[in-house]
C-alpha cells in the first residue's frame, strides 16, 4: 500500500507542476490585469505604471522564472486585488467548499445508495419507475435552475430557509440540497444497474438457495460488492465540487473557493488563479488517495494488486 | 382620565417608542452585486466602492448636487481661483478622523500626494489625467492646490479626492479605511462589510446605528432578499426581476450607450454612416429589449451635463431614405457589402446581445453585412483604446459611458479631440472648439461645447446614439430612500430613513 501510494504521489507531483506550469502561460494568454482592474478611461501611462508595479512589464520567461524560483517555497506571490498571500486567502476558501463537498456528496450518498438499492429490488416495479424517473432528473437538472428556484419556493414563498449567506446552519441547508440533487440523481442511477448485475451473481443465487432473507441480501452481501462504482462517481462528483462549486457558492455568497477563484479569473489575479489550482489538484489528489483506500477496504483483489 | 385608559396609553407610547427605536437599531442592509477589491479612499470614484464608502466612511472635499451637478462643500467649504492654476481651498473646521487624527491641510496635502503616488495604483487618478496636482499648506485650514495644466474645473476636481487619515499606509490600498464620515469602518469578512456611526461626525448624523453591505451576484436573489426582509436595498437588479411596482423603482444611472464607429471604408463615407443611424429603430427596442424607462439619447451623456445641446433632434427611423443613401454610396464605388464587425463587450447590460442582433437584422434590411461578435472586456478595450493598430478595419464598436462629472469636458475630451484615448477622430475645427471650452468658463464654455456637439452629431456622424440607461432599485418598505442618478456609485447613507 505504501509503495502503491508513493508512486501516486510521484506522478501527482509531476501532474501537478505540470498544470501550475500550464495554468501560468493560459492565464497571461487573457490579457494583462491592467485592463481589468483600471478603470476603462484610465491613461495607457497609467496601465504602464501599474504593469511596472507588479511586474508585468517583465519578459514572460522573467515572470516565468521568477514564479518558479518563489513555487520552491510555495510562495505563489500576493493577490492582485487583496494585497494579501494568495496561499492564504485559497487557505481560507477551502474549509467551506470542503465542508460543502463533504455535506452535499455524504447526504447524496446516503440518500443514492438506499435508493438504488431498493430499486434494484424489484427492477422495473412502480418503486424502481419513480426512482430512476426522479433521478434522472435530478441528474439532468442545471445547479443555476435549481439554486434559484429553490430560493423562490423555499426562502420567499415558504419561508423555511434563508435566501443566502454562510453564519447558520439552516443558511447551509438550501446549497447542500442544490449540490447535493446531481450526484443524488447519477449515484441512483449507478447503484440500481450495479445492484441488479450483483443481484444476479451466482453467490446471490446460492444465499437465496439457502433461504437467506432478501432484505439481508441485499444490505449485507449484495451492498458492498456493488460500492465499487459507486464510489467512484461519488469520488468524481465530490471531486467537481473542490474543484469549485462555483455557481452555488457565488449565488448563496459562499466564501469558497469557486468565488475566489471566479473573482480571481475575472480580474487576472494570476497569484490567487496560480495558488487556487495547486492547491485544489492536491485536495483532489488526496481525495484520490482516500477513494483508492476505500477501494482497497471494500475489494481485497485491489489490495493484492 | 381612568387608571386603565392610562396604563393603556403608556403601553401604546412604548410600544411606540420601541418600534421606532428598534427600526433604527436593527442594521441597515445593503445587497450590491460584486465585492470590491478594495475600499481605498483612493479609489472612491470606482463605483463598487465609492457606493459603500464615499461620503459614507471617506468624504471628499466637494461633492455634486444629483440633480444639476452644482458643486457643494463637504470637506472643503470655500475655494477660490488664484490665478496660474492655483486655488486656495478652505477647510471645515472641527472636524477629526475615525482614529482620532486631526483633519487639516497637512492630511489634505498627504491624501493628493497618496492619490499621485506611483507606488500604488489609485483609481481616482484616472480622474485627474493628464494633471499634476501640488499642494502648498497656508495654515492649518488653510491649502492651495495648483494644477499643472490649469484647471477652471478645479471644484469639480476636488469632488474625487476622498480624503483618509494620515496614518493610511502610503504603499499599499486599503481594506479598512479611515475618514471623516458619519460612519468608520467596522470589519470586512465573509458575511459583508459592516460600518458604524462614527461618534464624533461633524455633521449630521445617519438615522442607523449600523450598516451592513452584502454581497450576491445574482439579481433575482438580491430582489428576493428585499422582498422577504434579509435585506433593505438591493442595487442594480434586472428589469425582469423588478416586477414590484411598491418597491422598485428606476432611474437615470448617468450612463449613455451608443455605437461607435471605425471610419474607415466603408465607413468613412458619411452617407453609410447616416444610414447606420436611419434604419436603427430605435422605439422598438424600448419596453422590450431595453427598460421602457429609458431616454433615446442624441449625445454620449445626460441633459443635466453642462454642454449639453438640447437643440439636437433624435435619428428618425426611415429605412427608405436609409437604403436609398445606401444605394448612392454603392453607385459612387464605396464598398458598402464588405463584412463589418458589431463589437459587443460583454457585461456592459442585460439583453445586450438581443439588442445588438436586431440592430444587426436592421442594417441588414438595407443591404449592409454587419456580424456581431461579442467580447471580453480586455480583448474589447484593444479595439477600443488607442494605440490602435494600423491595420483595423471598418468595425462598430459597442459602448457605454457614464459622466455624472457635470462637465462635458469628461466625455468629450476622451472621445473626439484628436488626442483623445478612445477618439476615432482627428477634425482640427472639433479640436479647436474643444481647446476653447475647456479654457472656457461660464456661458462660454457650455455653448462652445453645445457647438461642438451640434457639429459632431449633425456633420460628422461618427456613431449611433442609443440611449440614455436605467437601472433598477429594490427599496425595502421599512426604509425610505429616493435614488438618483449617482446612486450606481454614492448611497449616502444620511439619505435613507426609517419609515
Amino acid at each position: 500500500m505504501t509503495g502503491f501510494l508513493g508512486k501516486r504521489m510521484l506522478w501527482s507531483a509531476g501532474s501537478l507542476i505540470g498544470l501550475v506550469i500550464l495554468v501560468f502561460f493560459m492565464a497571461r494568454l487573457t490579457g494583462s490585469p491592467a485592463d481589468l482592474y483600471l478603470p476603462i478611461d484610465a491613461p495607457n501611462e497609467m496601465r504602464e505604471e501599474f504593469a511596472r508595479l507588479h511586474g508585468f512589464d517583465l519578459p514572460l520567461w522573467q515572470q516565468f522564472a521568477n514564479f518558479l524560483r518563489d513555487l520552491l517555497v510555495f510562495d505563489f506571490g500576493d493577490s492582485l486585488r487583496q494585497g494579501r498571500p494568495a496561499v492564504d486567502l485559497v487557505l481560507e476558501a477551502l474549509p467551506t467548499t470542503l465542508l460543502l463537498a463533504f455535506w452535499s456528496i455524504g447526504i447524496a450518498l446516503m440518500v443514492a445508495v438506499i435508493t438504488g438499492a431498493l430499486a434494484a429490488w424489484r427492477p422495473n416495479g412502480i418503486f424502481d419507475r419513480i426512482a430512476t424517473l426522479l433521478s434522472l432528473i435530478g441528474a439532468s437538472l442545471p445547479n443555476f435552475w435549481v439554486a434559484i428556484v429553490g430560493v423562490l419556493v423555499f426562502a420567499v414563498q415558504l419561508r423555511w430557509v434563508p435566501t443566502s449567506g454562510t453564519g447558520t446552519v439552516v443558511q447551509w441547508v438550501l446549497p447542500v440540497a442544490v449540490l447535493a440533487i446531481r450526484p443524488c440523481g447519477l449515484i441512483v442511477q449507478v447503484a440500481r444497474s450495479t445492484m441488479i448485475s450483483v443481484l444476479s451473481a451466482p453467490y446471490v443465487k446460492t444465499a437465496e438457495a439457502k433461504g437467506v432473507p432478501r432484505r439481508a441480501i441485499i444490505f449485507v452481501h449484495a451492498l458492498r460488492n456493488a460500492m465499487l462504482p459507486v464510489i467512484t462517481v461519488a469520488g468524481d462528483q465530490a471531486a467537481g465540487i473542490i474543484n469549485g462549486a462555483v455557481i452555488v457558492e457565488t449565488i448563496f455568497g459562499f466564501p469558497g473557493v469557486g468565488r475566489l477563484m471566479i473573482d480571481s479569473i475575472s480580474y487576472r489575479d494570476f497569484a490567487v488563479i496560480q495558488a487556487g489550482v495547486m492547491i485544489t489538484a492536491i485536495a483532489i489528489f488526496l481525495l484520490n488517495v482516500l477513494i483508492d483506500i476505500a477501494y482497497a477496504l471494500l475489494d481485497p483483489r485491489t489490495r493484492a494488486a | 382620565m381612568t387608571k386603565a385608559r392610562l396604563l393603556g396609553a403608556v403601553a401604546m407610547a412604548t410600544c411606540l417608542f420601541a418600534t421606532a427605536s428598534q427600526a433604527q437599531d436593527t442594521p441597515l442592509r445593503i445587497v450590491l452585486p460584486s465585492e470590491p477589491a478594495d475600499i481605498d479612499a483612493c479609489n472612491t470614484t470606482v463605483s463598487n466602492i465609492g457606493i459603500i464608502i464615499k461620503e459614507n466612511v471617506v468624504e471628499t472635499l466637494t461633492t455634486l448636487n444629483p440633480e444639476n451637478s452644482a458643486v457643494q462643500p463637504r470637506l472643503a467649504t470655500g475655494w477660490t481661483d488664484q490665478g496660474n492654476g492655483t486655488w486656495r481651498v478652505t477647510l471645515r473646521e472641527g472636524v477629526t478622523f475615525h482614529d482620532g487624527a486631526a483633519f487639516n491641510a497637512e492630511a489634505v496635502a498627504n491624501s493628493i500626494s497618496r492619490l499621485q503616488s506611483e507606488a500604488i495604483a489609485c483609481r481616482d487618478r484616472t480622474k485627474i489625467r493628464g494633471i499634476t496636482l501640488k499642494t502648498a499648506v497656508v495654515d492649518d485650514l488653510t491649502i492651495d492646490i495648483t494644477a499643472d495644466p490649469p484647471q477652471v474645473l478645479m471644484p469639480t476636481l476636488l469632488s474625487f479626492i476622498g480624503v483618509g487619515s494620515p496614518n493610511t499606509p502610503a504603499d499599499q490600498l486599503s481594506r479598512a479605511p479611515v475618514g471623516t464620515g458619519p460612519m468608520k469602518f467596522v470589519a470586512w469578512d465573509a458575511a459583508g462589510i459592516t460600518v458604524a456611526q462614527s461618534g464624533s461626525y461633524w455633521g449630521e448624523k445617519p438615522a442607523f446605528e449600523t450598516a451592513q453591505y452584502i454581497f450576491r451576484g445574482e439579481s433575482a436573489l438580491r430582489a428576493s432578499m428585499v422582498e422577504i426582509g434579509e435585506a433593505d436595498i438591493a442595487a442594480d437588479i434586472a428589469p425582469q426581476d423588478a416586477v414590484n411596482p411598491a418597491t422598485d423603482i428606476a432611474f437615470l444611472n448617468g450612463e449613455t450607450t451608443r455605437i461607435r464607429m471605425v471610419m474607415k471604408p466603408p465607413l468613412d463615407d458619411i452617407r453609410v454612416r447616416k444610414a447606420l443611424n436611419l434604419a436603427f429603430d430605435r422605439e422598438a427596442l424600448v419596453g422590450t429589449l431595453f427598460s421602457d424607462k429609458v431616454l433615446l439619447s442624441t449625445q454620449h451623456f445626460l441633459p443635466k451635463i453642462n454642454g449639453y445641446n438640447p437643440d439636437l433632434k433624435v435619428w428618425p427611423y426611415d429605412p427608405e431614405q436609409a437604403k436609398a443613401l445606401i444605394d448612392e454610396a454603392r453607385a459612387a464605388g464605396v464598398p458598402v457589402d464588405q463584412e463589418l464587425r458589431l463589437v459587443g463587450r460583454i457585461g456592459f447590460y442585460p439583453n445586450q446581445l438581443e439588442a445588438l442582433q436586431a440592430m444587426q437584422q436592421m442594417w441588414a434590411a438595407i443591404g449592409l453585412n454587419v456580424k456581431v461578435e461579442m467580447m471580453e472586456s480586455a480583448e474589447w478595450l484593444k479595439l477600443a483604446n488607442k494605440p490602435y493598430a494600423d491595420d483595423r478595419p471598418a468595425m462598430l464598436i459597442q459602448e457605454m459611458h457614464d459622466n455624472n462629472n457635470g462637465d462635458a469636458a469628461f466625455t468629450m475630451q476622451f472621445r473626439y479631440h484628436s488626442t483623445g484615448q478612445q477618439s476615432e477622430m482627428a477634425v482640427p475645427e472639433i479640436d479647436a472648439l474643444l481647446d476653447k471650452a475647456l479654457a472656457a468658463t461660464g456661458e462660454e464654455r457650455t455653448k462652445t461645447f453645445q457647438e461642438a456637439n451640434r457639429i459632431i452629431a449633425d456633420e460628422i456622424v461618427p456613431a449611433v446614439p442609443m440611449y440614455h440607461m436605467v437601472s433598477f432599485m429594490r427599496v425595502g418598505e421599512r426604509i425610505s430612500y429616493a435614488p438618483n442618478s449617482l446612486s450606481g456609485s454614492l448611497i449616502e447613507l444620511a439619505d435613507i430613513a426609517p419609515k
